[in-house]
């Protein structure tokens, strides 16, 4: 049976056959502990959507009107596709037209909109996007953007003549 | 300006990950450590070259890592305080046959990986028969046997 020093010689300094530092070895292993703890809590946050794709990143907005509502991730990720769903509750127009801000297309590119609009055109600080819409159903639109920005990054959607609604995205590196 | 971005990045993350989740986390190389290893390796490399496919993007990569690589060897050299806190320091767990239990539970190692190394290396049976083990700063414990 190995025998076992006093607990006070446990943390003495050894000089052979190597020289130890056993006060930094123990602060070593509290930073150790310490990390652990941040790794945890780092994926627990990204199970809660803090990095993108989640509870606490999915977020929406509407215009001012009400006539189009914008659910978008509030946290992306440099070069991660992510989507933003736009719905828009038609009158009585036949034909429904989406602008997006300039502000926001410096900071994504758009890969795909479905459904394909009839027809996308340059405006005085942005685009706009004009849908064909059946009066009294809902329209709803999925963007795929892919972000090539990093930091915060806002942008502003809006429908017809009246109010954009305006968002605000933080994007990862 | 990109790639080097991203090596810095990649290479400080790593660095501070796995100094944190401790020598003994991917020395001991069962098979499925060595299948994290790469599947880790896999998970940078992405973040490394993101879409760029380019010979040069990769180059630069390759560079870069080795340059800091290299960098921090010099720093090593100079300041040897900052060696000790990159790679830490060996420390004592077996000394004149006796246990040092408190300091194996902080490292988590258990009797058997002594054993393990003094059988492997040193051909031992018993913990009695070994003066020294020391956990080196790659991980592995290496086992000096007492006078016979």
């Amino acid at each position: 049976m190995p025998s076992t020093p006093p607990e006070n010689d446990i943390w003495r300094n050894r000089t052979y056959p190597i020289k130890e530092d056993m006060a930094f070895q123990r602060a070593t292993w509290r930073a150790e502990r310490i990390g652990w703890a941040v790794l945890w809590l780092i994926v627990l946050l990204a199970l809660l959507g803090l990095f993108s794709h989640g509870p606490l990143s999915t977020a929406s907005v509407e215009t001012p009107d009400g006539g189009l509502r914008v659910t978008y991730e509030r946290f992306q990720r440099n070069g991660s596709p992510a989507e933003i769903r736009l719905e828009a509750r038609p009158r009585s127009e036949r034909r429904l037209a989406i602008s997006l801000d300039a502000r926001m297309l410096d900071a994504v590119t758009i890969e795909t909109i479905t459904p394909a609009p009839q027809a996308e055109r340059a405006i005085a600080g942005g685009i706009e996007l004009v849908f064909h819409a059946e009066p009294g159903a809902p329209l709803t639109v999925r963007l795929t953007v892919r972000p090539h920005k990093i930091g915060l990054v806002a942008g502003a959607i809006g429908i017809g003549a009246s109010r954009p609604a305006e968002l605000t995205q933080f994007v990862y590196p | 300006m990109d790639s080097v971005l991203r090596a810095v990045a990649v290479y400080a993350f790593l660095l501070v990950v796995l100094r944190i989740s401790g020598r003994r986390t991917l020395a001991q190389m069962t098979p499925f450590d060595l299948v994290l290893l790469l599947i880790i390796s896999e998970a940078a490399q992405q973040a490394l070259l993101g879409d760029d496919f380019s010979i040069t993007g990769g180059i630069l990569v390759v560079i870069t890592l080795l340059a800091i690589d290299i960098a921090l060897s010099l720093l090593k050299g100079y300041v040897p305080s900052s060696a000790k806190l990159i790679d830490g320091l060996p420390m004592v767990v077996v000394e004149n046959g006796a246990l040092l239990q408190e300091r194996m539970r902080r490292a988590r190692i258990d009797e058997g990986d002594i054993l393990e190394s003094a059988r492997e290396t040193q051909g031992l049976e018993r913990i009695d028969q070994i003066k020294f083990a020391v956990i080196e700063i790659t991980g592995s414990i290496t086992v000096i046997p007492k006078d016979r």
